[in-house]
């Protein structure tokens, strides 16, 4: 059968070299000998985990989003900001090409990275059938490094800094959302992987063409 | 050189589908991975042509993006517009070294770097340069994970013009640099995505057929 030689080999995605599979430890990483690049890495329960993770994600998505982020007062007026505030403003003040830059790269991309993290995830414990669960995967993979909500963050930061001289400023609640949500992001990306999750879908197709 | 001793999945007659990380015959390529389904390519099609127009589309926003404003502020109705540059030399004359430091690396420093890196890469493979692979592989590595970080001017500004919006008294009103800065962030980054790594070892793979008789 052509199974078996695909089966028994891995291939580096960054240099292409043909390395024999091996069975690695729960926890243990293999990674390219010639390039270095991490092939794999058997990380302990990425599925439950990730969807603990994509959970407390989507508990601190809304919050982040629609509660004041910086409030600023000066001279007695007052005036706070939440990240849609700011793409606001980015498109009145005619700029709409940035306007939507901000909205896909701090709302959209991470938003629909949660609800498909949840959905795969979901899926995968509870042994769902999944009709988009291809899809969404793919989708994943390929969204990974747009979100840019640590880019945000710091970017706050640094406005704090440049207004501090003239105003004065309060960091509302959205702001340690905000913080949370990076926070459970980061962690995502070293608890869960997508590979994991092929392997997954791998090995469930094989058992549905098993048993018919 | 050690990595002559190595063969790539293609010498060997496999295909790598680089979205699910399943290994395939090469006769696949053209078709879709039977798990993915995503088009099964051995490399990456265009790779280098498309990585090249990104690069140099990138280029030439990179002009604008620091000549023009990004934003204008406005107290009690006098201000002057500022560029990225002149934002910086605001932040050191305020005696803010660190914060100076970041948005200089962020704004002007990452950006210059990755069209660097990109088009040494880029020239590398052109012109069949004799530099080591592993190198090579280091800077793209570099020049990809460092690429989205120059997005920080783009969110500072998001974030002033939010804040200040205080009508006469003071405001921010952000300016026509900041989308040209964006673009050349997001250009670089297409670049960086678009170009396969894979081609830098391709290099070293003729010598390993001369040799490998059959
Ligand atoms: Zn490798
Ligand atoms: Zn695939």
């Amino acid at each position: 059968m052509m199974k078996t030689p695909t089966s028994s080999f891995i291939a580096c995605h960054d240099c292409d070299l043909l390395i024999a599979r091996t069975r690695l430890q729960k926890g243990q990483s293999l990674n390219c000998p010639r390039c270095h690049a991490k092939l794999f890495h058997a990380r302990l329960n990425p599925i439950e985990r990730g969807l603990a993770l994509a959970i407390t994600s989507l508990i601190l998505f809304l919050p982040a989003n629609l509660l004041p982020i910086l409030s600023l007062s000066i001279f007695g007026q007052q005036q706070s900001e939440t990240i849609l505030q700011s793409v606001l403003s980015l498109y009145d003040g005619g700029l709409a090409i940035v306007a939507a830059v901000v909205l896909i790269f701090a709302v959209l991309v991470p938003g629909l990275q949660i609800l498909l993290l949840t959905y795969i995830t979901a899926c995968l414990q509870f042994s769902i059938a999944g009709h988009y669960l291809r899809q969404s995967l793919n989708l994943y993979h390929t969204l990974h490094g747009w979100g840019m909500l640590e880019i945000y963050m710091i970017g706050t930061l640094i406005a704090v800094i440049k207004l501090k001289d003239i105003a004065n400023l309060e960091p509302g609640l959205g702001l340690y959302c905000l913080a949370g949500l990076i926070f459970t992001t980061c962690l995502t990306n070293s608890l869960f992987d997508t590979q994991h999750a092929w392997q997954m879908v791998k090995q469930r197709r094989n058992s549905g063409e098993a048993q018919p | 050189m050690s990595t002559g001793e190595y063969k790539s999945a293609r010498q060997q007659g496999f295909l790598l589908c680089r979205h699910c990380h399943s290994l395939h015959s090469l006769e696949q390529q053209h078709q879709r991975c039977d798990v993915c389904q995503t088009p099964l390519h051995s490399r990456m099609e265009h790779t280098l042509q498309r990585s090249w127009a990104f690069l140099i589309a990138s280029v030439i926003c990179f002009f604008p993006a620091n000549l023009l404003p990004i934003m204008t502020f406005k107290s009690f109705g006098s201000g002057a517009p500022s560029t990225i540059m002149s934002g910086i030399i605001e932040l050191f004359s305020k005696g803010f070294w660190g914060i100076g430091l970041v948005v200089l690396v962020a704004s002007i420093v990452i950006p210059c770097l990755k069209i660097i890196g990109m088009l040494t890469l880029l020239l590398s493979l052109k012109f069949h340069w004799r530099t080591s692979a592993r190198q090579k592989t280091w800077l793209y590595r570099g020049v990809e994970w460092v690429g989205r970080w120059s997005m920080l001017d783009i969110f500072v500004i998001a974030v002033l013009v939010a804040l200040v919006q205080l009508g006469s008294l003071a405001s921010i009103s952000p300016g026509h640099g900041a989308t040209a800065f964006a673009a050349v962030v997001i250009l670089t980054m297409l670049s960086a995505l678009n170009f396969d790594t894979r081609l830098i070892w391709d290099k070293y793979a003729p010598t390993d057929t001369q040799h490998h008789d059959t």
